[in-house]
């Protein structure tokens, strides 16, 4: 495990650490959506989620069919503590980088 | 729509997110249908569609190594190698400039002639009906007999008011058009206008809006309704010179004052399309109340067959569920014993390709086969040009292939140039044919257009491109290959490769030869139809008479007919005057029984009619003046069918002219030459008989010295006898001939234009070749030169092996044409699908060609030095 997480699989991770047990494709392409303001495809958060699972940093597992998906299921996602970790590594990261100037960059 | 979505973001998505991928779009989809309405919903969903297909390579690539177990980031999938093959084949291109606009221009101007023929075909075929709406949901209905694949009949006009007081749940609306001729006398001018009786609800089922005053609406169709028409675009330009207050006007149409309550929109014609070459919406100059079709002369009666019967289906329903409910409504019909009720079936409204005649639909195949052919020709041309680089690259293959590269690989390697040249070919053809079919517009009145049918076929041609000119041949080149990977010979491909390419000269020279001898097969019908027409036609005037719209019993008839010839008789510089009137008949000999009864045409002629068309006998005498209605002639082709009981004069044959009048007994006094002339310029068996009767419409024909300066006194002969009386058509035989050869004219241009150009290709390639064998076979010339050949052996010998293969040619082309020739060999007037001179011009230009192609690379044979040779070749 090594490389630093991308700014789109920073996004995912907070998104599944935000939703918790409620984490699947459609509600965190909603939380994505609605928080960080960005237009995204289905297909991006499951490339991501992908390449997330093969480093290791969430898992997944399949829900009961269901009849609003026309008996499709869901695929959840579960954050790993690996993933809590790489999370928690870039936040502070990004927390550090920005102490100190955050009025400046409010007024950006 | 949504389930289309769905579909292909399943269809993007790998198999293993497939299935939540769908659950979350869908779900995203039914919140956005709460949150925003179904229809920002529905354009979210194609969006999203959009962006999952160009999402989808990331995707899949995330997804395969999970899928192997591989380690991630090793990006070995599909598409990066096939990427990494387009730049592979875009770096090649580029550094042989040479050779991408020598496969541009062979592949190129085969694409875009294809693309334009198929272009005008498509314009013949789907043209829109304009004026109408919401076609896709129009049908005709039809009447049919209760057994499957019994004849269909139109509707009369009780069927359709049965049918439409019918319509329920499957059928909106049910309408009808019923074509007819009528008198309409405008301003003090006569004319034949081709009218519609429709049922006051045509328009609004149709959805045409008008284009100035008014439509028919169900109020002018009731019996006693003020007599009103509708008048046609065309109609209002052609006959009422665009003026603005042509509606408000009064016309007189079968004797009744009309008033004129609108036009109709520009191009609308009704629901049928126009004839093939006339302009949309030339079809039709009135539409009338169906209701005013009663007591007009000419208009048939309520229980005749003769609408177009039109349905507009429900919501939903489909044309089946229409015809059902329609059959439902029809009375039980006391019809043939048998039959015992009719039944309703629905066909759609446009006549599409398998609704042509056989003749029309063959020479539209041929006309497309045309380009094709040169397009093939292209193909072989490339395809050399693909196999002499597999040549060249066959080290490169080599090693590439004892690395351990599948054939496959290496195939889709070579290959993939190809496909991006000829893609880069349909770009730059298309680009062509727009601009053809630009300039075509303004010479062909047709509606030419480039749309999706034409993309599609032109995607169709390249791709065929693609595997006839670069799969193939890279699969064969590294078929070799395959066999002897170790092989490390300079001279590879070798004669193998060689005998390939000398089979793809061998095929040019065929496809070329089927195209020069089709241009000169219809060159020499043109030449016929000139030479066999040009001395009496040039002097002929032929007008058509109907009389049908007046009601004229038979002595008022023939009194006209006399009244017309005298008149037209008058002008001094008329030298005859004939009458023909053509019918088609069944008749039989006196040995036959009923049941052996054959169709022909047969030819009602004055006694004077022969004079006038400057016909002479073959065989026996023609109809005198004298004769009685006993007597007949009749020509060649006829007279062949006669033959088998010997001479055909004194033959005695029976001939009925419809089942309601008792048949005629003939004699045959004569034999005539087939006509090949106007004003019918076919050659079908044909019976002449004595004109007796006056007959409802036939035609003048008129010989003067002068014809265009008697095309108006002609022209008002009719109106000054009969006021009511308008001619159909008043021609002079020289523009008839121009009709007949018109279409043989295009012919001949494009196969013509096409052939030459195939010719070139074929010489080009024939080229190619022959230099690829010289530079094969330098060591062996060298050694015959050292051991005392000549130069002059040498060409001798390159030469004779190049005339091999164009001779092989012109055996398989022969062997193509041939049989092509005879199935359509209706279309050749006056000659035989073997003239002689048709199938041997092009056969010698070509051996000429072959000759004059192969003649510098054997002059460069022969220069070749055999002491260098033999030192590098050791």
């Amino acid at each position: 495990m090594s490389s630093a997480l991308g700014e789109f699989e920073q996004l995912v991770l907070l998104a599944v650490l935000r939703l918790g047990s409620e984490a699947y494709g459609a509600t965190i392409r909603r939380e994505i959506e609605t928080r960080a303001d960005r237009e995204l495809s289905i297909s991006a958060v499951y490339t991501t989620l992908q390449r997330l699972e093969q480093k290791g940093l969430v898992r997944s597992r399949m829900g009961d069919p269901l009849p609003e998906r026309g008996g499709r299921r869901r695929k959840y996602v579960e954050l790993l503590p690996a993933g809590a970790r790489a999370l928690k590594a870039a936040y502070s990261a990004f927390a550090g980088m920005a102490a100190g100037v955050e009025q400046r960059l409010k007024a950006l | 729509m949504k389930r289309l979505a769905l579909f292909l973001i399943g269809v993007a998505t790998p198999r293993a997110d497939r299935e939540s991928v769908a659950g979350d779009t869908l779900e995203r989809y039914d919140e956005l249908v709460v949150s925003h309405g179904p229809s920002a919903a529905r354009r979210w969903l194609w969006r999203e569609t959009c962006r999952v297909i160009a999402g989808a390579p990331a995707h899949r690539l995330s997804a395969r190594p999970a899928a192997h177990g591989d380690p991630p980031g090793n990006r070995s999938g599909l598409m990066p190698s096939l990427w990494q093959d387009v730049r592979y084949a875009l770096r090649g291109l580029w550094r042989s400039p040479a050779h991408v606009a020598t496969v541009v221009f062979c592949l190129g101007v085969g694409i875009a002639a294809s693309a334009t023929v198929f272009s005008i075909v498509n314009a013949l075929f789907y043209r829109d009906l304009p004026g109408v709406s919401g076609r896709d949901r129009l049908v005709r209905v039809w009447l049919a007999a209760e057994r499957p694949g019994g004849l269909l009949s139109a509707p009369s006009t009780n069927d359709v008011r049965v049918w439409s007081a019918a319509a329920g749940r499957h059928v909106e609306g049910l309408t009808s058009e019923g074509d007819v001729s009528v008198a309409a006398a405008f301003d003090g001018a006569t004319m034949t206008a081709s009218a519609a009786f429709v049922p006051g609800n045509y328009f609004r089922l149709l959805g045409t809006r008008p284009g100035a005053g008014r439509l028919i609406n169900p109020n002018d169709d009731r019996a006693g309704a003020p007599p009103v028409v509708v008048i046609s675009h065309h109609a209002w330009r052609q006959r009422f010179g665009q003026r603005l207050d042509a509606v408000g006007q009064v016309i007189s149409i079968g004797g009744r004052a009309t008033f004129v309550i609108g036009i109709a929109p520009e191009g609308f014609g009704g629901v049928e399309l126009s004839e093939l070459g006339t302009p949309a919406g030339s079809r039709l100059d009135f539409w009338l109340p169906l209701a005013f079709a009663d007591g007009m002369p000419g208009a048939p009666p309520a229980d005749a067959s003769w609408h177009a019967a039109i349905a507009r289906l429900g919501d939903g329903a489909t044309s089946a569920q229409a015809a059902a409910e329609l059959s439902a409504s029809l009375p039980k019909r006391a019809g043939a014993p048998g039959s015992s009720r009719a039944r309703v079936v629905t066909s759609p409204l446009n006549a599409g390709p398998g609704d042509l005649p056989q003749d029309v639909a063959i020479m539209i195949a041929l006309f497309l086969a045309v380009p094709l052919a040169v397009l093939a020709i292209g193909c072989a041309n490339v395809a050399n040009l693909q196999l002499a680089r597999a040549t060249e690259r066959a080290r490169e293959v080599r090693v590439r292939m004892s690395l351990g590269a599948s054939r496959l690989a290496v195939v889709r390697l070579l290959a993939m140039e190809m496909v991006v040249l000829a893609v880069l070919t349909g770009a730059i053809a298309m680009g062509g044919t727009q601009l053809i079919v630009g300039l075509l517009v303004s010479f062909v009145p047709l509606p030419i257009a480039i749309d999706w049918r034409v993309l599609a076929f032109a995607m169709i041609v390249v791709g065929g491109v693609m595997i006839l000119a670069g799969l193939a041949p890279s699969w064969l080149a590294t078929r070799q290959v395959s066999v002897s990977p170790w092989r490390e010979s300079g001279a590879s491909g070798g004669l193998r490769d060689s005998a390939l390419r000398r089979g793809l000269v061998a095929l040019q020279v065929a496809l070329s030869l089927v195209l020069l001898s089709t241009a000169a097969l219809f060159g020499r019908s043109l030449q016929h139809m000139y030479v066999g027409a040009s001395a009496v036609t040039q002097e002929l005037v032929v007008g058509r008479v109907d009389l049908g719209v007046v009601d004229y019993d038979d002595a008022a008839a023939a009194q006209f007919i006399d009244d017309v010839t005298a008149r037209v008789t008058a002008d001094g510089r008329v030298r005859g005057v004939g009458i023909h009137s053509v019918r088609s008949v069944r008749y039989r000999t006196s040995g036959q029984g009923d049941d052996q009864q054959q169709s022909a045409l047969a030819r009602y002629v004055s006694a004077s009619w022969f004079e006038v068309m400057d016909i002479r006998p073959r065989a026996g005498r023609l109809i005198g003046s004298g004769d009685e209605r006993t007597a007949a002639v009749v020509n060649e082709r006829m007279a062949g069918r006669l033959a088998g009981e010997g001479s055909a004069v004194g033959q005695t044959l029976i001939v009925r002219a419809s089942d309601n009048v008792p048949p005629s007994i003939v004699q045959v006094v004569g034999v005539i030459a087939n006509e090949r002339r106007p004003p019918d310029p076919h050659d079908d068996p044909a019976i002449y008989l004595v004109l007796d009767d006056p007959p409802a419409s036939f035609s003048l024909v008129i010989r003067t010295t002068a014809p265009a300066a008697a095309l108006p006194s002609i022209r008002s002969a009719a109106a000054e006898v009969d006021p009511r009386v308008p001619w159909m058509d008043v021609t002079t035989g020289a523009a008839l001939l121009a009709r007949d050869v018109s279409p043989i004219r295009y012919l001949v241009l494009t196969a013509g234009g096409l052939g030459l150009l195939a010719l070139l290709l074929a010489a080009s390639g024939i080229y190619a070749v022959m230099s690829y064998v010289v530079s094969l076979r330098r060591p062996e010339i060298g050694i015959r030169m050292a051991v005392g050949a000549k130069p002059g052996d040498i060409v001798r010998m390159i030469l004779g092996e190049s005339t091999r293969s164009v001779l092989v040619g012109l055996v398989i082309g022969l062997l193509l044409a041939i049989p092509l020739f005879f199935t359509v060999r209706f279309l050749f007037v006056g000659i035989s699908p073997l003239d002689p001179a048709a199938l041997g011009i092009p056969a010698a230009v070509l051996v000429g060609t072959a000759i004059l192609a192969a003649i510098v690379p054997a002059r460069r044979g022969s220069l070749v030095d055999p002491v260098r040779t033999l030192k590098e070749h050791g």
